[in-house]
């Protein structure tokens, strides 16, 4: 082929030759069509295991698979994003799920897939898994810029690492020994495939690194970010204190006392009534301020900060902690209705 | 193109733009009101196209259950807020993830993938990477009957590449992908050297047998789209 004139023209006047357009096209296709059964997949997986979505991530890798695969056997920048956009528009007219900003999720992970390869005309295998994992874990983030869910930041942390890692397992690991099928077939006549082949430990040791980061993730999750619905609502106690605790009301059940206040706000007004919850002083008691601590600083969920005087407060059996619903609030009799906090999250001793 | 509706007689271009404002409001919308009106004005764009329903309800009753999934998980995953502000927000996500759903289901049903390249290139796109568009979405029938072969042929061999479980996933990324990748790129040289053997890029430009008009109706849809959105967005 490489005698025939049209051939030689094209190949000197286009960035893309015939051949690696149409392998763009080609391979984006494959990948449009299955990315939507894998999407089909990923839902049975969040449905299986209660979740109403992430765990799905594990098969993010196999979305970028196909960047990878175009980028390497193209071997110019700029395939992986074409690839990206060819693909998010197959998913979008074959039925995704997501409806347009399949493309733009798409092409920004193909977009990334060529700037993590840009540096390096040559990938490695490495390369290829940190090219892979990073395209892949954009996806939860695009979705949240976009959607933004209200769940917790640790468990979007989680959900991006399980994403970085399938990236890492399909997107690099997987693509890698698809590439290796690939040429040792001689599926394509030529290639511009230039990459450099790992050896052996180096895939054993990706797995075994990966392996750990999988299970610290879930050592992580399960420690420090998991909390079933059923335990009511907590609040962190730390900061300069002996003992960081975090406050759950059925710890303190027994210590739980009813105050009448009134609420005075600049907006709103509550005339008095009962309030039953655990006097702050006791709680921070428990956790121990330490020498020097000089005021308590009430963080709600929306990022709302009230601050009081550590001494006003220990002095001071009034002030509680009350669960109000399925969150906490502050009841501060005697003071303004700006620290009446609601949806506490945090107290932090300063 | 000619056709009396009016959504077919709209320029593709002129409808992916009203797609895009569309998604835009529709991230932008914090008020669950105004949220439910754009869904209104979207079925009812679905029922101006003559979509029947009950059609419209098969291809979207997944997403509708997904939507759903999305209204209860934000109910009883998320803390620290009152019920009534988690069922706010737990309606206007999963509206929101409806809205974009359905308006990108009308513009797919209402545009055909051909017009949508052939209006690209005649609005400037060059015509290569046109018509790789064009054989991408070509594709698709194909890709979907190889990968339904694939797949019915992998289960009868009692492979499990339809469970949702890490060792699922795992076969059918090696039973299915594999398959699918070497029919993939066992096209690729047909294809190109079809094309070059018809002079594909021989020249930088070309002509077109067919055009897809761009006429004032769609530069009103587009302006009137555009300024709708930058006055939700204002305010």
């Amino acid at each position: 082929m490489n005698s025939c004139p049209i051939r030689q023209r094209a190949s000197k006047g286009y960035y893309f030759s015939t051949r690696d357009l149409a392998l763009i096209a080609v391979v984006s296709a494959a990948g449009g069509v299955l990315s939507t059964y894998v999407g089909y997949l990923g839902n049975l997986m969040n449905r299986a295991l209660g979740v109403p979505f992430g765990a799905g991530q594990w098969m993010a890798g196999l979305h970028v698979f196909w960047f990878v695969l175009v980028r390497v056997l193209v071997g110019r920048t700029g395939a992986g994003a074409l690839a990206g956009i060819l693909k998010g528009v197959v998913e979008m007219f074959s039925g995704s799920t997501h409806g347009l900003p399949i493309v733009l999720i798409s092409a920004i992970q193909g977009l990334l897939i060529d700037v993590v390869l840009l540096p390096f005309p040559t990938p490695t295998l490495p390369l290829l898994c940190l090219a892979g994992g990073i395209a892949s874990a954009s996806n939860v983030i695009v979705f949240q810029i976009l959607y933004f869910s209200g769940v917790s930041w640790g468990y979007i942390a989680l959900i991006t690492l399980f994403a970085f890692l399938s990236g890492m397992i399909f997107g690099g690991y997987f693509a890698s020994g698809i590439l290796d099928i690939v040429e040792g077939a001689h599926l394509l006549a030529s290639t511009s495939r230039k990459r450099r082949q790992g050896g052996s430990r180096l895939r054993l040791a990706l797995t075994v690194v990966m392996a750990l980061i999988l299970a610290g993730g879930a050592v992580y999750y399960y420690t420090s970010v998991f909390q079933p619905f059923w335990t009511g609502p907590t609040c962190q106690i730390s900061g300069n204190v002996t003992e960081p605790l975090e406050y759950r009301p059925i710890d303190f059940e027994r210590d739980a006392i009813t105050v009448t206040a009134e609420l005075k706000g600049q907006v709103t007004y509550i005339p008095p009534a009962d309030y039953t919850g655990v006097p702050l002083s006791l709680i921070l008691e428990r956790a121990g301020p330490k020498p020097g601590a000089k005021k308590v600083l009430i963080i709600a969920t929306d990022g709302y900060e009230a601050e009081f005087d550590l001494d006003d407060i220990m002095g001071n059996q009034n002030v509680l902690l009350a669960q109000d619903g399925d969150t906490l609030r502050i009841v501060a009799p005697d003071h303004e209705g700006a620290y009446w906090v609601r949806m506490v999250s945090k107290i932090l001793v300063e | 193109m000619t056709t009396s509706r009016v959504g077919g007689a709209l320029n593709p271009i002129a409808k992916l733009a009203m797609l895009v404002c569309c998604c835009t409001v529709a991230f932008h919308l914090k008020h669950l009101g105004h949220a439910v009106i754009l869904s209104g004005i979207i079925l009812l764009s679905h029922g101006a196209l003559r979509i029947p329903l009950d059609i419209l309800w098969r291809r979207l009753r997944g997403i509708v259950m997904f939507a759903l999934i999305l209204f209860l998980s934000q109910l009883l995953l998320v803390r620290g807020m009152p019920w009534h502000a988690k069922a706010v927000n737990g309606g206007l996500m999963a509206l929101r993830f409806l809205n974009i759903v359905l308006s990108s289901h009308l513009f797919v049903s209402s545009t055909s993938d051909e017009d949508l390249a052939y209006s690209l290139m005649g609005a400037g796109l060059p015509y290569r990477y046109g018509f790789t568009l064009l054989t991408a979405l070509r594709f698709i029938p194909y890709f979907r009957l190889q990968a339904n072969t694939v797949l019915q042929a992998q289960m009868a061999r009692g492979i499990a590449v339809d469970r949702p479980t890490p060792k699922g996933i795992y076969y059918m990324a090696k039973y299915t992908f594999v398959p699918l990748v070497v029919t993939a790129l066992s096209k690729v040289e047909t294809l190109a050297i079809s094309m070059e053997g018809r002079c594909f890029g021989l020249y930088s430009e070309r002509t077109f047998l067919r055009r897809i008009p761009f006429r004032w109706l769609d530069v009103f849809a587009i302006v009137t789209s555009v300024l709708v959105t930058i006055f939700i967005l204002a305010r």
